[in-house]
C-alpha cells in the first residue's frame, strides 16, 4: 500500500450503531440552556436545531421533540426583512433561513411564518452576476446560492429568482479538477461541491458537470482508514462522509467508494458513552457530525434502522416526496 | 467542532472548569444583552465597540456582532482622522481574531469590508500578511480567497501571479492549493476551447514537464497528479452536431458536448425553408443529446431537395444525400483523427512513468498516468497494456475497484466505437454493434448508440446501468443475455424494439415483464429463457392476452 501522509489508524474495535444513545444525546442537547457549549453556539442555533431534528427524524424520534416550542422559536426569528436569523435578536441570513424552512417542512408547518416575505428576502439577495449574498452585508459564496435555491424550491417559488443566472455563477466556480470552490477562483472543496451539485440537481442542470472527472476527485477523498477527507492531503472527517457521498449519489457514482470501509470509519467516530458522532475517533461529539454520520449511513446501507435521506436536500426522503419535489440525479 | 480531542479529567479539574464556564456563560449573557439593548436604542458609542471587541476576541464567529460594528462605523460622525484610526483598529482586531480562528468566514469578510472603506488602502501590506498566513497554513482557502480579493482590487497582473504560482510550486510541490491556483491563472492567460488540450500547446508542453518533475520528486503526494490529469484528460467543449439522419418519416439528430445552460435551439431546413419539427428528447430531459422527430405527414419535398441543413445554436451544418442510407445524413468524424503516435514528449513521458512503475510497483498514480498517456498516444496500439494497468490498479487500490471497472468500460466502449467508425464509408452509418463478453459495467457516452439498430450486449455486467439504454431509440434487436439483471424497473422504453433477449438473467418479477411488453408495442419476440420468472410467467401471459404476436422462446 502506498504511504498516505494524512490519515489516521482505526481502532480494532468497531462498535455497533448506537441509535438509542444518539437519540438521547440529541434530545438532551438543548435541555440545559445555561450550558456553556449551548450559549457558545447561539449564533448558529437555527442550523443546530435543523441538524438535531433531522437526525432525530431519521431515527424515527421526531415525535419526541417539542414541536410547539420549535415553531414558536422560528416565528420569533423571522425579521421584518423577511429573513430568518440564527437566534432571537441575531441578524437574518440565508444560512438560517434555509435551516428554518427545512425544519418547517419536516414539521409540515410552513404556515407559521410569512412565506411571501421569505421569498422576497431571498430574491433580494441575488446579485447582478447571478450570485447570492448571504445577507445585506454582501458576502458572496456558493453556499448562499444553494441556500437560496433550496429554500425557494422547498417553497415552490423558484420563479422568484433568475435561475439561469444563478447557474451561470455556479459554473464560474468550476475548477480544473471538475469540482467547485466558494467563489470564482476558489479551490475545490467537498462541502462546496455538495452545494453546487445540489443546486444543479434542483434546477435540472447536472449535464453541466463533468461527472467522471468530478466523481473521480470525490472517490479519491477516501483514505486507507476508510474515512473521507474534503480536499486532497487533508485528514478524514465524518462530515465529509456526507458532502462527498451526497454529491457522488447525485452523480450516480456512489459505488466508486468502498462502502464497507467507510461504514467502519463512521461507526468508530461514535462516542459509545455519551452518544453522538465526532469528526475523528476519540474527538468531542456535536450535533453537526452526528447528523452527517447518520445521513451517510442512511445512504450507504439500507439495513441500518434509519429512514432514507434525500442527497440533494439533506432531508428525509419522505418529506421531499410529500412536497412533490424531484431533484434530478444521474443514475435514473 | 473539528479536531477537538475528548480529554478525561479528574473530578477536581472538572469542578474548576465548570465554575469557569458558568462565569463565562453569565458574562456572555450580560454582554449580549447590553449589545442588543444599545443597538435597539441606537447608542453607537465606544462601549459598544469595546464589548463587541471583547466578545469577538473570544468567539469571532458571532456574525451579528460584526454587523453591529459596521453599523457603528456607519452611524457615527467621526472626523476623517478618527475614522481612519478606527479602521486601523479594526484591522488589528481582525488580525488578532484570525490568529485564534484563521478559518472564520466572518472575520475574513470583515477585513474585506474594512479594506473597501479605506481611502488609501495598503494592498501591499495585505499581500505580505497573506504570505505570512500561507506560510503557517498553505492550504487555508480563506486566505487564498482573501488574497484573490486583494489581487483583483490592487490590479495585479496575470503575469505577476503566474510568477507567484511558479515560486509557490517550486518551493513546495506538495501543495494542492498552488496547483489549483496555477490552473486558474494559466487558463486565464492561455486557455483554449479545444477538447484535447486545456491551454495552448507551447505552455501545455512546459506544464507537462513541470508536473512530471513534481510527481517524480514525491510520487506519493497526490497534489501534482490531479494537475497532471487535467492536462491529459479530454475537456468538455462547446456543443456541436455529431450525427444526423433525415428521412421522410423520421429524423434523428445527435448532439455532442451539450453543456449549455439553456436547452439547445435546433432547426431543420429543406431548400432554405425551415421545417416545422417537434423534437422528442432522449433521455427525457431538457438537455438530452439525442433528439428525434417523427413526421406524421411525410416530408415529400425531401426526395428532390437541393439542400438540407441543420442549424444548431448559431452554427449551420450541411447534410449530404446518401444513396446507401436513402437519407440525408451528417457525420462529424473529428474524433477519428486524434492520435499522437509520434509525439516525442508524450512517448518520453510514458517511458519514464513505466520506469517509475517498475521501481515503485505499488504506486497507483504512475500506473494511472501511464493509462492516460497511452490513451492519448494511441489507444489501439496500447489496448492490451491499458487493460493490464487497469487490472493492477484495481488490486493495489482496491477501495476504488468499481471506479476502475467503470473506467475500463469507458475505454472499451470508446475503442470499439472507434473501430466501427473507422470501417464506415463516409456515406454510411453502421447499424450493428457487438459489445458482448466484455464485462462492461457502464455504457459511456450512450448518445453514440442512438443510431444502432442491432445491439449485442450479451455477457456484461450492466444490471445497474439499464437506464443508460434510453438512447437506443433506433434499435430493433437488443440482446442483454447474461448480465445479472434482477429487475427491469429502470429499463427504458425503446420504441422500435422487436427482438429482445434477456436470457440467463435473474428476473423474478412477472409484473415487470408484463409492463415491459405493454410499453413495447412493436415487440415480436422476447426471450426469457433461464430466468426464475419463466416458471410463473406463461399462464399469466396467456390470461392477459396482451399482444397476440408474442411468442416466448422458452
Amino acid at each position: 500500500m502506498t504511504t498516505v501522509k494524512h490519515d489516521i489508524e482505526l481502532p480494532s474495535n468497531i462498535p455497533e450503531l448506537l441509535l438509542e444513545k444518539h437519540a438521547n444525546y440529541l434530545i438532551s442537547y438543548g435541555t440545559n440552556k445555561d450550558e456553556y457549549n449551548y450559549s457558545q453556539t447561539e449564533h448558529m442555533r437555527m442550523s443546530g436545531m435543523y441538524w438535531g431534528l433531522t437526525a432525530l427524524d431519521l431515527m424515527g424520534k421526531l415525535e419526541q421533540t417539542n414541536k410547539e416550542e420549535v415553531l414558536e422559536f422560528i416565528k420569533q426569528c423571522q425579521s421584518d426583512s423577511g429573513g430568518i436569523s440564527a437566534s432571537m435578536q441575531h441578524d437574518p441570513h440565508l444560512l438560517y433561513t434555509l435551516s428554518a424552512i427545512q425544519i418547517l417542512c419536516m414539521y409540515d408547518a410552513l404556515n407559521v411564518i410569512n412565506v411571501d416575505k421569505i421569498v422576497n428576502y431571498v430574491k433580494e439577495r441575488q446579485q447582478a452576476d447571478g450570485s447570492f449574498a448571504g445577507d445585506q452585508w454582501g458576502e458572496v459564496d456558493v453556499r448562499f446560492s444553494f441556500c437560496a435555491v433550496a429554500t425557494l424550491s422547498l417553497l415552490n417559488r423558484l420563479d422568484a429568482i433568475d435561475v439561469e443566472k444563478a447557474v451561470q455563477f455556479v459554473l464560474k466556480c468550476m475548477n480544473f479538477d471538475g469540482g467547485f470552490g466558494s467563489k470564482p477562483g476558489s479551490e475545490s472543496h467537498a462541502g462546496l461541491i455538495y452545494c453546487c451539485t445540489g443546486l444543479l440537481s434542483i434546477t435540472g442542470h447536472l449535464h453541466l458537470i463533468d461527472a467522471d472527472r468530478l466523481g473521480w476527485w470525490l472517490c479519491e477523498r477516501q483514505l486507507p482508514s476508510g474515512g473521507l477527507n474534503g480536499r486532497p492531503e487533508k485528514l478524514p472527517d465524518v462530515c465529509y462522509s456526507w458532502w462527498v457521498l451526497s454529491a457522488l449519489t447525485i452523480l450516480g457514482r456512489l459505488h466508486w467508494i468502498d462502502k464497507k470501509a467507510l461504514i467502519d470509519y463512521i461507526l468508530t467516530c461514535q462516542d459509545v458513552e455519551s452518544g453522538g458522532f465526532s469528526d475523528r475517533p476519540g474527538d468531542m461529539v456535536d450535533p453537526f457530525h452526528t447528523l452527517f454520520g447518520l445521513t451517510a449511513l442512511s445512504l450507504l446501507d439500507k439495513n441500518f434502522s434509519l429512514k432514507p435521506i434525500n442527497p440533494t436536500y439533506c432531508m428525509p426522503e419522505y418529506i421531499i416526496d410529500r412536497l412533490g419535489l424531484k431533484p434530478s440525479r444521474l443514475d435514473a | 467542532m473539528h479536531g477537538r480531542v475528548k480529554v478525561r479529567t479528574t473530578a477536581e479539574q472538572e469542578e474548576i472548569k465548570k465554575r469557569e464556564r458558568a462565569a463565562k456563560v453569565v458574562q456572555y449573557k450580560a454582554d449580549i444583552a447590553t449589545v442588543f439593548q444599545k443597538r435597539k436604542d441606537k447608542i453607537w458609542d465606544d462601549e459598544l465597540l469595546l464589548i463587541t471587541k471583547r466578545m469577538l476576541l473570544s468567539n469571532s464567529d458571532i456574525y451579528t456582532l460584526w454587523n453591529i460594528r459596521r453599523e457603528v462605523f456607519q452611524n457615527n460622525k467621526w472626523t476623517d482622522e478618527e475614522y481612519k484610526q478606527l479602521l486601523e483598529n479594526e484591522m488589528s482586531l481582525t488580525e488578532n481574531c484570525l490568529k485564534d480562528n484563521p478559518k472564520s468566514y466572518s472575520v475574513w469578510h470583515q477585513r474585506c469590508w474594512v479594506m473597501e472603506q479605506m481611502s488609501e488602502p495598503d494592498w501591499k501590506r495585505e499581500l505580505s500578511l497573506c504570505a505570512k498566513c500561507l506560510n503557517i497554513d498553505e492550504r487555508n482557502f480563506h486566505c487564498w480567497d482573501y488574497r484573490e480579493f486583494i489581487v483583483q482590487k490592487a490590479g495585479i497582473s496575470n503575469e505577476e501571479e503566474f510568477e507567484f504560482s511558479t515560486t509557490k510550486i517550486l518551493n513546495n510541490f506538495s501543495n494542492y492549493s498552488s496547483w489549483h491556483y496555477r490552473s486558474r491563472i494559466l487558463y486565464k492567460m492561455f486557455g483554449t476551447t479545444l477538447e484535447e488540450i486545456p491551454i495552448i500547446d507551447e505552455k501545455y508542453r512546459e506544464e507537462l514537464d513541470l508536473v512530471m518533475n513534481a510527481t517524480f520528486t514525491d510520487p506519493n503526494d497526490t497534489s501534482a497528479w490531479f494537475y497532471q490529469r487535467w492536462l491529459l484528460d479530454k475537456c468538455m467543449t462547446t456543443c456541436r452536431l455529431w450525427r444526423a439522419i433525415i428521412k421522410k418519416d423520421i429524423a434523428y439528430v445527435i448532439i455532442d458536448n451539450n453543456i449549455l445552460i439553456e436547452p439547445v435551439s435546433l432547426s431543420l431546413y429543406i431548400n432554405s425553408e425551415v421545417v416545422d419539427v417537434q423534437w422528442q428528447l432522449y433521455p427525457d430531459e431538457k438537455f438530452a443529446k439525442l433528439q428525434i422527430a417523427r413526421f406524421v405527414k411525410p416530408l415529400e419535398n425531401l426526395d428532390h431537395a437541393k439542400e438540407v441543413f441543420i442549424k444548431l445554436q448559431e452554427t449551420t451544418y450541411k447534410l449530404s444525400y446518401s444513396e446507401i442510407e436513402s437519407a440525408w445524413i451528417y457525420k462529424d468524424n473529428s474524433s477519428l483523427h486524434r492520435q499522437n503516435s509520434n509525439d516525442e514528449q508524450l512517448n518520453e513521458q510514458l517511458k519514464s512513468y513505466n520506469q517509475l512503475s517498475k521501481m515503485e510497483p505499488n504506486n497507483k498514480w504512475a500506473l494511472l498516468t501511464g493509462i492516460l498517456l497511452m490513451k492519448k498516444i494511441d489507444l489501439k496500439k496500447f489496448y492490451t497494456d491499458i487493460l493490464n494497468n487497469l487490472m493492477l490498479l484495481s488490486k493495489i487500490d482496491s477501495l476504488r475497484k468499481n471506479y476502475y471497472k467503470d473506467l475500463r468500460s469507458k475505454l472499451l466502449v470508446e475503442y470499439n466505437l472507434l473501430e466501427i467508425w473507422k470501417k464506415e464509408n463516409d456515406m454510411e452509418i453502421q447499424i450493428r454493434i457487438d459489445l458482448s463478453g466484455l464485462d462492461l459495467t457502464k455504457l459511456h457516452n450512450n448518445h453514440y448508440f442512438g443510431l444502432f439498430e442491432i445491439v449485442n450486449l450479451d455477457a456484461n455486467q450492466l444490471e445497474n446501468s439499464l437506464h443508460q439504454l434510453s438512447t437506443l431509440q433506433r434499435c430493433t434487436r437488443l440482446s442483454l443475455s447474461s448480465n445479472g439483471i434482477t429487475s427491469l424497473k429502470n429499463f427504458p422504453t425503446l420504441h422500435n424494439l422487436e427482438f429482445f433477449s434477456l436470457r440467463n438473467n435473474k428476473l423474478t418479477n412477472s409484473e415487470e415483464i408484463l409492463n415491459l411488453i405493454k410499453r413495447h408495442k412493436n415487440l415480436k419476440n422476447l426471450d426469457l429463457t433461464d430466468n426464475p420468472v419463466c416458471e410463473k410467467l406463461e399462464p399469466q401471459i396467456l390470461n392477459v392476452h396482451l399482444i397476440t404476436n408474442l411468442s416466448l422462446e422458452s
